[in-house]
């Protein structure tokens, strides 16, 4: 008897965790709708303002982000994590990533990490951090904006001589791949449509100033956006097997109860003939 | 009636306004520039303030933060910080 209670509690405490996972699932699964919506929202004005710089930055050298220090000696990472564990190998797999490449580093590095994620986890990495963000679960323009902002004074003031964004690159719901995209200094996009004949107001420095903020404001955003869609992916697929597996947990324990319950009656009913055989004799 | 052209309002948040215009009046940072259909191709420096556009004699009012605005081909493009149509 006690065997059977011991099941029941069991089974019991598996519902329970599959409750969790599964409205986790759910979570993570309208989440994950909201934030390709906001990718797609920002795609328009990604490639409008891409455009438009490469036009504006067309053999122009005057700005501080378009060009290289000359002493390249500190790298600066910045490094997009989750916000949370529970999905998957996304966080793991992009520190692993960014050891390796900080190990191949020769420069002097440190990082700025974004996102709210295993603060000691990235501890163990020995690479100072310079700074921490706080990054919601679908990041808006204001965020991006205030994360660029710090970025572009890092580089400005010369405490960088290299921004590199570290984060996981979305390939589709089902698969995400550690990566890294050098922010600044600012890799110019040459263009076939450059100069023209195009009116410049108020002129073309304080045009490709604004400009340069924006596409760099832009590209942060972007980069946030793809991390917090990968996920929320991975996110997505860790809770649905979590989900399958309990259920197969459950299916397993209830066979195992039901077979419990037998044996009970079974013993019982012999155990009853053989009081009325003992009382017949 | 005055020509019309496609005037676009985009922001890193989503599009904010799409419509075809007949005039539409930016905040800059050298004074209010009045852009018409046909304009010469144009980059121009938006400052944090109000879009004023007319569509059939009615005036539409956009407020917008700091950006660009693209004038080419007869379409208007505004990328900005952020925005928001005014009732």
């Amino acid at each position: 008897m006690a065997n059977l209670r011991k099941i029941r509690t069991r089974i019991k405490s598996v519902k329970s965790t599959q409750q969790i996972t599964k409205s986790m699932k759910m979570v993570a699964a309208s989440k994950l709708r909201r934030t390709q919506a906001a990718f797609g929202d920002l795609r328009t004005f990604a490639d409008k303002s891409g455009e438009i710089l490469a036009r504006v930055s067309a053999g122009a050298e005057d700005n501080p982000y378009l060009t290289t220090h000359a002493e390249n000696r500190r790298v600066c990472y910045v490094l997009i994590v989750g916000n949370r564990g529970l999905c998957g190998t996304y966080n793991t797999a992009l520190l692993r990533y960014l050891e390796e490449l900080a190990a191949k580093e020769e420069r002097e590095s440190f990082l700025v990490v974004a996102g709210r994620w295993g603060k000691d986890m990235i501890q163990t990495l020995g690479l100072p951090v310079r700074r921490s963000f706080e990054i919601s679960d679908t990041p808006d323009s204001a965020e991006a904006r205030e994360l660029s902002a710090y970025l572009r004074e890092l580089y400005r003031d010369g405490e960088a001589d290299e921004i590199v964004l570290v984060y996981e690159q979305f390939r589709s719901v089902l698969s995400q791949s550690p990566g890294s995209r050098t922010l600044l200094p600012l890799q110019r996009e040459e263009s076939a449509a450059a100069g023209g004949d195009v009116i410049f107001e108020p002129d073309r420095k304080a045009l490709l100033d604004t400009l340069v903020d924006m596409y760099l404001d832009n590209s942060v955003h972007a980069a946030l956006l793809e991390a917090r869609t990968g996920e929320h992916s991975s996110r997505m697929t860790a809770m649905t097997s979590a989900s399958d597996n309990t259920e197969e947990l459950i299916a397993e324990l209830t066979l195992q109860l039901n077979h419990a319950r037998q044996s009970a009656i079974t013993t019982e009913i012999s155990e009853i003939v053989g009081g009325a055989e003992a009382l017949k004799n | 009636m005055a020509e019309s052209f496609r005037l676009s309002v985009v922001t890193g948040d989503g599009t904010v306004f799409v419509d075809t215009v007949e005039y539409v009046n930016l905040p800059t940072g050298f004074g209010s520039l009045g852009v018409m259909a046909k304009h010469a191709p144009m980059l121009c420096a938006v400052e944090k303030g109000v879009v004023r556009c007319t569509k059939d004699g009615e005036t539409i009012r956009i407020r917008v933060g700091g950006g660009v605005a693209s004038v080419e081909n007869n379409e208007a493009t505004l990328l900005v910080s952020d925005g928001e149509r005014l009732e």
